[in-house]
């Protein structure tokens, strides 16, 4: 486990050098700023847009950051050859790929919890405020979507160079959120043959949809039911962990060779 | 086929082009643009990407009547997904209420900023701030609709709706009468108001007389009526009991007043219908 947090160390480290996340927080300050001077017929009370659009920034920055961050990780050691030195050590490529995607989660969740704090902090200066338990629940269910990202980034680049891993995953996070929920529409009045793959797909692909409670917290719908939280959660806990087994399984084999690493 | 990594630009060139050409051809089709305006392509271009837009940002105000809910379609897959998507993103039939209707505001103020020919836009501002019991905020919303569209009627007769619920019945008269004659006056272009709201408009004007004590005005504007709808009984009747004579004043009160109870207890989807002229 201190293997882990060591490697884990290495990334948030690496995260502060570039100051990744300060600049989030500089477009996310700067995009509320701009909403808070717009007149809107002299109403100086209203605060659901500055929540919905703040936690619509705050998702478009973090998805950005987790991918981003996540997908740099193998492929900058390699680029480096940073990586001879890290596997000279004992530590297993499970060790690995567990410690960069942990210290990437944890760096792109602290990242997210920043930009949660700022919208919060504009929502609180314009007079209104968020549910208290149905933002925790909007907070959890977004750290459990940073991990699923996180580990599909790894995964991916353990199989594709950086840039095409990032690219894939905008794409298969993309199409998680917003092709699986769309599949029973599309499958109404289709033919069987058509409806059975979209079935399979419906059930195939991730649903990252379900890890948005940002609806229920805009308009003050409330709190989910704690069943329906747990088990989200635990649906996201498999696909993080799937994702990981098949990182380590792609990357225990994989030979680096100085000659042919650029 | 392999592409020459020298086409792969141009390649990219055309297919960039091929998109902005589809684009305008889309949104230059769209009617957008006020019939008799004379304006070069780029123009026309830019302002139906403004038009598009307005009617998006509009289309989120009324995502924000239904509390955050949109249209869903029926879902084919039930089970797990089905039950947790259900929690997750509410599809019950719900409308914000009272002063939670402003908050619909800023996408209407941007939709009117984005295209200020956006009636539906200024008139749904206009219901909102009414709804949120803030008349004057409505007023200050119409008048600036009428800077904008000078001969859209809609906005007269909405106008003039609001004034009559604040018993300004000579100003309320004023509004009628230029709502009734810009909707004459449109001979050659499609009627903007259906013949359920010219009828409603003469029915309201007929309340604003009576409570004047002018009683052959409101005769008249009833009679207007029935020669549109012949059939419809309430409206004879009506007319029979002013030509009865009688005190005008207090039966067009006890009008108005089981309009206002009337508006307060419909189903918010129809009043928000109701209220556009």
């Amino acid at each position: 486990m201190i293997r882990l947090w060591v490697l884990a160390r290495m990334v948030w480290l690496d995260l502060f050098r570039r100051k990744d996340p300060y600049v989030l927080l500089m477009v996310l300050g700067a995009l509320l700023a701009a909403l808070l001077s717009f007149d809107i017929f002299g109403l100086g009370n209203l605060v659901r847009y500055l929540k919905d659009v703040g936690l619509l920034l705050t998702w478009l920055l973090a998805w950005v950051l987790a991918v981003q961050l996540a997908a740099r990780q193998l492929p900058q050691e390699e680029r480096r050859h940073t990586i001879f030195s890290l596997i000279a050590k004992p530590i297993t490529r499970a060790d690995l790929v567990l410690g960069k995607w942990l210290g990437a989660w944890l760096a792109a969740a602290a990242g997210t919890a920043l930009l949660y704090a700022a919208t919060w902090l504009v929502v609180l200066l314009r007079g209104g405020n968020f549910e208290l338990v149905t933002l925790m629940q909007v907070l959890l269910l977004h750290l459990c979507f940073l991990a699923f990202v996180t580990a599909l980034s790894i995964a991916l680049t353990t199989i594709l160079t950086q840039s095409a891993a990032m690219t894939m995953a905008y794409l298969l996070t993309g199409a998680g959120y917003f092709l699986a929920a769309r599949l029973p529409v599309m499958a109404t009045g289709a033919a069987p043959a058509k409806t059975n793959v979209l079935l399979v797909l419906y059930y195939a692909l991730p649903h990252l949809e379900l890890f948005d409670l940002r609806q229920r917290l805009v308009h003050d719908w409330g709190p989910i039911p704690a069943g329906v939280l747990l088990g989200i959660l635990g649906y996201g806990a498999l696909w993080t962990a799937g994702l990981l087994l098949l990182a380590w399984l792609a990357y225990r084999r994989t030979r680096f060779t100085r000659g042919e690493m650029t | 086929m392999i592409v020459r990594a020298t086409w792969q630009p141009w390649l990219g060139l055309l297919a960039l082009w091929t998109g902005a050409f589809v684009t305008a051809c889309f949104l230059l089709h769209q009617p957008l643009l006020q019939s008799g305006q004379q304006l070069s392509a780029w123009a026309n271009l830019l302002s139906a990407g403004r038009a598009e837009m307005s009617r998006s940002l509009y289309g989120r105000a009324e995502v924000y009547f239904h509390r955050g809910v949109e249209d869903r379609e029926r879902q084919a897959f039930p089970g797990y997904f089905g039950q947790w998507l259900q929690a997750v993103a509410p599809t019950e039939h719900r409308h914000a209420e009272d002063a939670e209707g402003l908050e619909t505001m800023p996408w209407l103020r941007w939709a009117t900023e984005m295209d200020p020919q956006n009636m539906d836009a200024w008139l749904d501002a206009a219901y909102a701030a009414a709804y949120a019991n803030n008349p004057a905020l409505s007023l200050k919303i119409l008048a600036a609709a009428a800077r904008h569209n000078p001969r859209d009627e809609r906005l007269y007769a909405q106008r003039g709706l609001l004034l009559l619920h604040q018993r300004s019945f000579a100003q309320a008269t004023r509004d009628f009468d230029r709502a009734l004659q810009l909707a004459a006056e449109r001979k050659t272009e499609a009627a903007v108001l259906t013949q359920a709201e010219l009828i409603a408009i003469l029915k309201n004007k007929t309340l604003c007389a009576e409570m004047l004590g002018q009683r052959e005005t409101a005769m008249e504007q009833l009679r207007r009526c029935v020669a549109l709808e012949p059939a419809r009984v309430v409206t004879r009747e009506w007319l029979a009991t002013l030509a009865a004579g009688g005190d005008l004043r207090t039966d067009a009160e006890q009008r108005l007043r089981g309009m206002e109870t009337a508006a307060r207890h419909a189903d918010p989807d129809e009043r928000h219908e109701e209220s556009k002229p």
